[in-house]
């Protein structure tokens, strides 16, 4: 890719198809893992950690769910835009627009939180090692730009960079879990000391379930990939299940390892849980291993969200649905160059405030949005066009028990984050509103719906 | 100068160097190609792809009548 490329036909640039399964399986592991050390503690304050393990396993199936349909779908429209071009083929515009803007305003704010969590961590170290007072800024400055420029560069050494430090990040998990040696009668963990029942009864289990999305919050980022990977059918449900797998055995490794060293009241409000877990008790080796792990899952996930992010916006903006300006390829490094370039400031204004648990709520909140619109989603694609009537990559089983259990799933995370977060629950839904009024009165008039459909299958009505 | 305000330093200017070269290097891309080449399109890519099919159809035809004890 040193050289610009020519347009393949048609006049047009486009992306460049160079990915394979195992880069779709680090893009959402990538994006999730850091949610395994840091973040899903917040739920132990909620319900206890007893009741943080109920919320990583009752999460754990809505994004299972999640994953099924994603599959199903996304093997079968593969497009950059993933659920945004899904929402376009399947529902209409109107649910497109705010489809795309949920993924970019989540992406964008994890990416902010991801940048906070490497300054935070900086700065934790900086005072272990006695030297307090380090601004956290410049490091979530330097960490976007540096992400946003190997973006920049191209999609194939980004995704690898991505598969390598997801793949060390794993490893530290697997190594903390190790460390504790849990099939030995002599070993460190005081579970039977520090698991005490459901502090806050089954409401604070429920009111859990808000930062249990934490522990998986992104893995539908796979299908970003859609027009980039070599072969969509295969690549797509392959990476986004190996990806959901990986993803629940971590998370139920990683809590099981800090519920066993860590009081529940502390780790419910610890920044860095893993790290302090490798801290108590533990060699200079594992401390250090867990903060590389840190550091790389946080730095992974930033990676992952910057080219999700951007791929959706660009894809809105080559559907008029944003400024067509957007939907500009780079000729030599073949990436939605002006997507990449735009969102960075966003994410970097965001990542200023400091409020890691404001930007991550809000994040965690466009996620639910997107992952509600999915039953829909997936009931009219197999009534549109039933099993079948047009080549998918993938089926998924039981239908529609997925859709009905994501769907009641759904609404009582809702409630749950508006126990804790009622104020910015209904900011948000606000901020989307607003946004559908502009898109409905100003935008609209863009958009040549009936050309913008891309799929070679029969039409449904209006388009 | 402590060690920390000489970290804090280094982050801002290799932050600002990373950026700014994001920046020049879009305004110039920008301007050194045509617009409608850099813009992507998916609008219409059926259709291509159906002509392009046709066409391949139409030389395949040509090239099979062209073969000693064709129909024509």
């Amino acid at each position: 890719m040193s050289s610009p490329v020519q347009p393949a036909h048609g006049g047009h640039l486009s992306l460049l198809r160079v990915l394979g399964p195992g880069h779709v399986w680090a893009l959402g592991v990538g994006i999730v893992l850091v949610g395994e050390f840091m973040g899903w503690n917040f739920s132990v304050a909620k319900g206890g950690a007893l009741g943080s393990l109920i919320a990583c396993w009752v999460i754990g199936l809505l994004y299972t769910c999640v994953a099924m349909i994603d599959s199903e779908v996304t093997s079968t429209v593969a497009a950059a835009g993933g659920q945004y071009a899904q929402a376009k083929h399947i529902i209409g515009p109107l649910m497109a627009f705010n489809v795309g803007l949920y993924l970019v305003m989540a992406y964008t704010m994890l990416e902010a939180s991801d940048a906070l969590v490497v300054g935070d961590l900086l700065k934790t170290v900086a005072e272990r090692a006695g030297a307090p007072g380090l601004d956290a800024r410049p490091f979530v400055f330097l960490t976007i730009a540096l992400l946003a420029f190997i973006n920049y560069r191209g999609v194939l050494v980004t995704l690898s960079v991505n598969l390598v430090i997801t793949a060390i990040a794993c490893a530290a998990i697997v190594a903390m879990f190790l460390a504790t040696k849990p099939w030995s009668a002599s070993n460190s963990l005081l579970h039977r000391d520090l698991l005490s029942g459901l502090p806050y009864g089954w409401m604070g289990v429920i009111a859990s379930f808000h930062f249990g999305i934490w522990y998986y919050l992104g893995i539908e980022g796979t299908c970003q990939a859609a027009e980039e990977v070599r072969s969509p059918p295969r690549s797509l449900p392959f990476g986004t299940m190996a990806g959901m797998i990986t993803l629940l055995i971590a998370a139920t490794m990683t809590w099981y390892v800090c519920a066993g060293i860590l009081p529940w009241e502390y780790l419910g409000t610890a920044v860095v849980p893993l790290f302090d877990a490798a801290s108590v008790g533990s060699g200079d080796a594992l401390q250090v291993a867990l903060f590389v792990g840190t550091l790389f899952a946080a730095v992974a996930s930033a990676n992952g969200c910057i080219n999700d992010a951007s791929r959706a916006w660009f894809s809105m903006g080559r559907d008029r649905y944003l400024p067509e300006w957007f939907a500009a390829v780079h000729p030599r490094y073949r990436t939605p160059y002006r997507a990449i370039l735009f969102l960075v400031p966003i994410a970097i204004a965001f990542g200023f405030t400091g409020l890691l648990d404001q930007v991550v709520t809000f994040s965690i909140l466009s996620g639910l949005l997107g992952y509600t619109v999915m039953p829909l989603n997936i009931v009219l694609f197999r009534r549109k066009w039933p099993l079948g009537s047009i080549k998918r990559g993938y089926v998924h089983p039981w239908h529609p028990l997925p859709a009905l259990v994501l769907f009641a799933l759904c609404a009582v995370t809702y409630f749950s984050v508006y126990l804790g977060y009622g104020r910015q629950l209904l900011a948000m839904l606000g901020f989307y509103v607003l946004a559908s009024l502009w898109f409905v009165f100003h935008r609209y008039r863009y958009v040549r719906r009936g050309a913008q459909f891309t799929m070679p299958w029969p039409r449904p009505r209006g388009y | 100068m402590s060690l920390l305000r000489l970290a804090e330093a280094a982050a801002w200017i290799g932050g600002i160097l990373l950026f700014g070269w994001i920046i020049r290097d879009a305004w110039r891309t920008s301007r050194a190609y045509d617009e409608r080449l850099l813009l992507s399109s998916r609008e219409g890519e059926i259709e291509k792809d159906l002509r392009e099919v046709a066409a391949h159809l139409e030389q395949l035809e040509e090239r099979i009548d062209r073969l000693p004890g064709s129909r024509s």
